[in-house]
């Protein structure tokens, strides 16, 4: 019995991989080129190398086929003809090696998991339920994503990194941020900013990082609580409210309950001279400033 | 005329502003036909003049419940530095008698049927500030709009609900339900405390959020 079991399985197994097919193309390509990706289902893994070439590996899920053309240096890769596959496991599986300097807009996800490694241009990325990471020196990053963790690792200049329903973090990250979740936390970790701006409905917020003379950081939250590192000299104006929560600040200046008919306290002062404008409102939830 | 213009000469109407000179009985003549046309205005009209009697039939004079100058006093004695009055990027004016700040609410989402592709813009401008939106007189037309916005994007969701997963409808079903409840508190706070600023600022781009939100879910779905 278990012997029929077996090779019951054994045949299962190799008409399914039979059925699946594999992928192995390669054409030149624009070293800084603007390249396209569809894939609907399943998982796509993208990686920066120094050749000229777009490589792509894998495998595509039953029924499926891929559509990869090159025209005036941009390039589409397209996975098509699948019914859309609510569950990822059966999608397209697929790794795409691009020149490091590309351009990706990856789109057209639905049920797909997102990884980029080592790609240094713009890299933009969109899925409905699926993870998205994106690591390495890409200069500029714009990725969202509904049912999914969001992670942007590196040294980027500028990002927009949004989920629904899911953690956001940015790591190593300088210039312009720009991250929200509604259901999640949010984790901001950098060297110098110029511009954040951080949204959460509910769920905890943790910003490190040091900002300019002229920056803006704006944190909205409704429930969670919201932690801000900052460097002791930072110079800012500090414009902080919580409506049912505490102020801890490590610098000294204490918050003052504005009502007598409410919780709500706030507390506005100025450090380092002042210059960057600090302002943090939150429904429910404590604010902690702490110094680095 | 639209509501918004007819909605800001409301005040001039009941206090019998417009005197019997050319021009302005032109524009009182604009307005009455405004009105006779727009129940959604005749019905602000009618809040607004049922507010001005109560306010009328009030005694000509009334003592606080306790002496709040000593509280006030002491505010107006703190520090500049302590007491932030500006705050450039509060989105709403802190003086509700200013009608000059526009609430947008812009959804764009498109359907792509078997045979058409309808595109619907739902922007709409107020010109009507937070606060006052907030009062009970003019508490219906931001409303109205956030929910008809968010009425047409959630038909959209549903209209592309076999492009998601079932547990992917059910997570966004569910973080709509974390919004309501976070703008029901919200409203509930401002409730308790409706001059206040923060929390209006913080009620809208909530709003925003929610709208932001469906329109990702139809725009990713299509």
């Amino acid at each position: 019995m278990k012997r029929t079991l077996l090779l019951f399985g054994l045949a299962v197994s190799l008409a399914s991989s039979a059925l699946a097919q594999k992928v192995d193309e390669t054409r030149s390509a624009d070293p800084r080129g603007r390249i396209q990706i569809e894939n609907p289902s399943g998982r796509l893994t993208i990686v920066g190398w120094d050749r000229d070439e777009i490589h792509v590996t894998g495998t595509l899920a039953q029924g499926a086929r891929l559509d990869f053309d090159i025209t005036a240096g941009q390039a589409a890769i397209e996975v098509d003809g699948e019914g859309h596959h609510h569950d990822s496991s059966r999608g397209s599986v697929l790794e795409v090696h691009v020149p490091k300097a590309s351009r990706l807009d990856i789109d057209g996800a639905i049920n797909t998991s997102i990884d980029v490694q080592g790609v240094e241009g713009r890299v933009s990325a969109e899925t409905v339920n699926g993870n998205i990471s994106v690591v390495g020196a890409a200069t500029e990053v714009d990725v969202e994503t509904v049912n999914g963790q969001v992670e942007v690792r590196g040294g980027p200049r500028r990002v927009r990194a949004e989920s629904v329903n899911g953690d956001v973090l940015v790591e190593g990250a300088s210039g312009d941020v720009e991250a929200s979740t509604v259901n999640g936390a949010l984790e901001i970790r950098g060297d110098s900013f110029e511009r954040v701006r951080l949204e959460v409905v509910n769920g905890r917020v943790a910003f490190e990082g040091g900002l300019s003379s002229s920056a803006i950081l704006e944190i909205e939250g409704v429930g969670g609580d919201i932690d801000l590192t900052v460097p002791g000299d930072v110079p800012a104006d500090f414009s902080i409210s919580s409506f049912n929560g505490d102020i801890d600040n490590a610098f000294g200046q204490k918050a003052e309950r504005v009502s007598r008919w409410t919780e709500e306290k706030e507390l506005s002062f100025s450090n380092g001279g002042g210059g960057a404008k600090v302002e943090i409102h939150t429904l429910n939830g404590n604010v902690r400033i702490s110094k680095k | 005329m639209t509501c918004a213009e007819c909605r800001l000469q409301l005040d001039d109407i009941i206090d019998g502003e417009y005197a019997a000179s050319e021009p302005q009985a032109e524009q009182l003549a604009a307005l009455e036909a405004h009105l006779r046309g727009c129940a959604a205005c005749r019905a602000v009209e009618a809040q607004l003049r049922e507010l001005i009697a109560r306010a009328a039939a009030l005694p000509p004079r009334m003592s606080p419940p306790r002496d709040l100058w000593p509280d006030i006093a002491q505010r107006v004695r703190r520090a500049p530095a302590q007491v932030q009055t500006h705050r450039p990027w509060t989105r709403f004016s802190g003086l509700a008698a200013a009608a000059g700040v526009v609430l947008a609410l812009s959804g764009v989402f498109a359907l792509r049927g078997a045979e058409q592709r309808r595109v619907l813009d739902t922007t709409s401008t107020t010109g009507i500030s937070m606060r006052t939106a907030l009062s009970p007189v003019g508490v219906l037309l931001p409303e109205r709009e956030y929910e008809r916005a968010t009425a047409a994007l959630m038909e959209a969701v549903e209209a592309r609900r076999e492009m998601l997963s079932p547990e992917t409808h059910q997570v966004v079903t569910r973080n709509l339900r974390v919004i309501d409840d976070a703008l029901a508190e919200l409203r509930s706070a401002l409730d308790s405390d409706p001059g206040n600023d923060e929390l209006a600022s913080l009620f809208s781009s909530t709003q925003r959020r929610k709208v932001a939100v469906l329109q990702r879910v139809v725009r990713l779905s299509l």
